[in-house]
């Protein structure tokens, strides 16, 4: 079966229903530079042909033949390199439980923090929120996060460093995980938004685990935050999510 | 979320002739002697009644498979599907088949007790709650069934040591309960985005006792019916499963039943595509 070769037939968005060829892989002419076809989720191999195992959008990277399935769903799965949102279940010997929405609760190692030492290192209650990237999840094992930041040398003492725990108050909601990645892109429109409408700002970390914690300097601020997610999501901001955040601000009744 | 309600009704091909020839005419509705004297067959070649002709013609056919509801042979109810109301869980429908409502609710991959894990892939749980709240053994019976219907399409390799439950929930009976189940049961596996090879629909039929074989019979058809079964396709083409009460004369009837019953599962797949395929369409982003 070749693994290298051409996608052909791929349109782009189209809606899709499981088990519709989406695809089909051809091998690579003579005198043709063969590509790897990249599988991302959604997607699997039946022969040369390409079916959907999932109901949403078809999505091409043609660069880089890629192919996968955008679709909504509740449930996450952990994937390498998602940064995501737990909450501390247990700690043990060697680190913590945190649940992060998988069917498995995560392993982070006690170590696993920018500059920690056997000496030096953060003590992390139940019920503790951390912000941690998945480095590993293999389906036979536990999936494992970690909050050191590859290249960062910032200490977890200061808490400047990006992964670590959430403190200071602010309040952990759950989107789902559809919502969290419209909320993750540099143009989304709610948080813009939001930017230009608080005056003291807010400060707002989002999962890929469909969970976003928000700290606003108020709790009339952070309420105005989370109605606005929540509105986006489920689309009752109106076209023009500036104007309805502005008569959010200037409420009296929040 | 957003509720997507779609409504279709389809109309019938003609698979009569192909169950039983001798099906085209029969004098067994009372309430209507009147147009039964009448030969409407060497009407037509005589004389050219334009549409007139052509309703009686189609009311004979219909009269002659006898079903009450006016259905031909090979007619399925009109279909209503419901996605994603229900908020605690992964995926949900409500699938009504005329006057069969099943209502489904999945969660999955989700945590499993530690004594029903497998280590190689995920378990698929079944509850089935019939209209009365009682557990009786029909019902394990059933979860059984649904199980092993639902099970082969499932990609639980990909999540090992978890679970994925599916909750069915009959709301109304009025027949073919077992096929509006899976149906159902499927579409909540749809919306829940758990992972699946391919699509398992399912429909019944019952042989009457003027051996005709009808489509998707109601409970009163299931009733009076000699024989009736369910089957249950995957989209590939192929039986997943099958489930007879009574006995087929002979193989040609069960080939037959089987073949009507492919059809339909396809035409029900084909809706549930439409209605996946419009929510995922009219599906509002952040």
């Amino acid at each position: 079966m070749p693994s290298t070769g051409f996608l052909l037939k791929v349109e782009e968005g189209l809606a899709v229903f499981p088990g519709d060829p989406v695809a089909k892989v051809l091998e690579a002419q003579e005198g043709s530079a063969p590509s790897l076809v990249r599988l991302g989720p959604g997607v699997r191999r039946d022969g040369d042909a390409i079916l959907t195992m999932k109901p949403g959008l078809v999505r091409v990277q043609a660069e880089r033949s890629k192919i996968w399935v955008e679709s909504a769903g509740r449930r996450y799965v952990p994937a390498l390199e998602d940064m995501v949102i737990g909450v501390v279940v247990d700690r043990h010997g060697e680190g913590y439980r945190v649940d992060i929405g998988s069917y498995e609760a995560a392993q982070l190692g006690s170590l696993s923090f920018e500059g920690a030492t056997k000496r030096n290192r953060p003590y992390l209650n139940p019920g503790a929120l951390v912000y941690a990237r998945v480095v590993s999840c293999d389906k036979v094992m536990e999936p494992e996060i970690s909050c050191i930041q590859p290249g960062s040398s910032k200490s977890w003492v200061s808490g400047e460093s990006l992964f670590g725990e959430l403190t200071g108050g602010g309040q952990l909601i759950k989107v789902s995980l559809a919502s969290a990645r419209g909320l993750l892109k540099p143009s989304c429109a709610v948080l813009n938004a939001l930017g230009e409408a608080l005056p003291k700002g807010f400060e707002c970390v989002i999962g890929t685990n469909g969970r976003v914690w928000v700290r606003a300097s108020t709790p009339a601020d952070t309420v105005i935050v989370v109605t606005a997610i929540r509105m986006a999501e489920v689309g009752t901001l109106g076209p023009d999510a500036n104007k309805t955040i502005r008569s959010l601000v200037n409420s009296k009744s929040i | 979320m957003k509720l997507d309600y779609l409504v279709f009704a389809w109309a019938a091909t003609v698979l009569v002739e192909k169950a039983n020839p001798r099906a085209q005419r029969s004098h067994s509705d009372a309430s209507f002697t009147n147009l039964s004297d009448v030969d409407l067959t060497s009407m037509k070649d005589s004389v050219d009644l334009g549409d007139g002709a052509d309703g009686l013609r189609e009311y004979e056919q219909k009269r002659a498979a006898g079903r009450r509801d006016g259905r031909e042979a090979s007619e399925l109810r009109a279909l209503k599907v419901e996605q994603d109301f229900l908020e605690q869980c992964d995926g949900s429908s409500r699938l009504a088949c005329g006057g069969t409502v099943v209502m489904a609710a999945v969660y999955g991959p989700i945590e499993c007790p530690l004594k029903a894990q497998l280590s190689d892939r995920a378990i698929v749980r079944v509850d089935v709650k019939g209209a009365s709240s009682t557990v009786s053994r029909s019902s394990k019976w059933l979860e059984k069934y649904f199980r092993e219907s639902f099970e082969p399409v499932i990609a639980t390799g990909m999540f090992p040591r978890s679970a994925i439950v599916i909750a069915l929930q009959v709301m109304q009976d009025d027949g073919s309960v077992l096929a509006t189940g899976i149906n159902a049961g499927m579409m909540a596996l749809v919306d829940a985005v758990v992972p699946l090879r391919s699509i398992v629909c399912a429909s019944s039929v019952a042989m009457n006792s003027n051996h005709t074989l009808v489509l998707d019979p109601t409970q009163a058809e299931q009733g009076e019916a000699v024989v009736h079964a369910t089957f249950a396709f995957e989209s590939g083409g192929g039986l997943v499963s099958c489930k007879t009460w009574g006995f087929f004369e002979d193989e040609r009837s069960f080939s037959n039943a089987a073949s009507i019953a492919e059809q339909a599962a396809g035409k029900v797949q084909a809706f549930l595509q439409i209605a996946s395929n419009r929510k995922v369409n009219e599906s509002h982003s952040i």
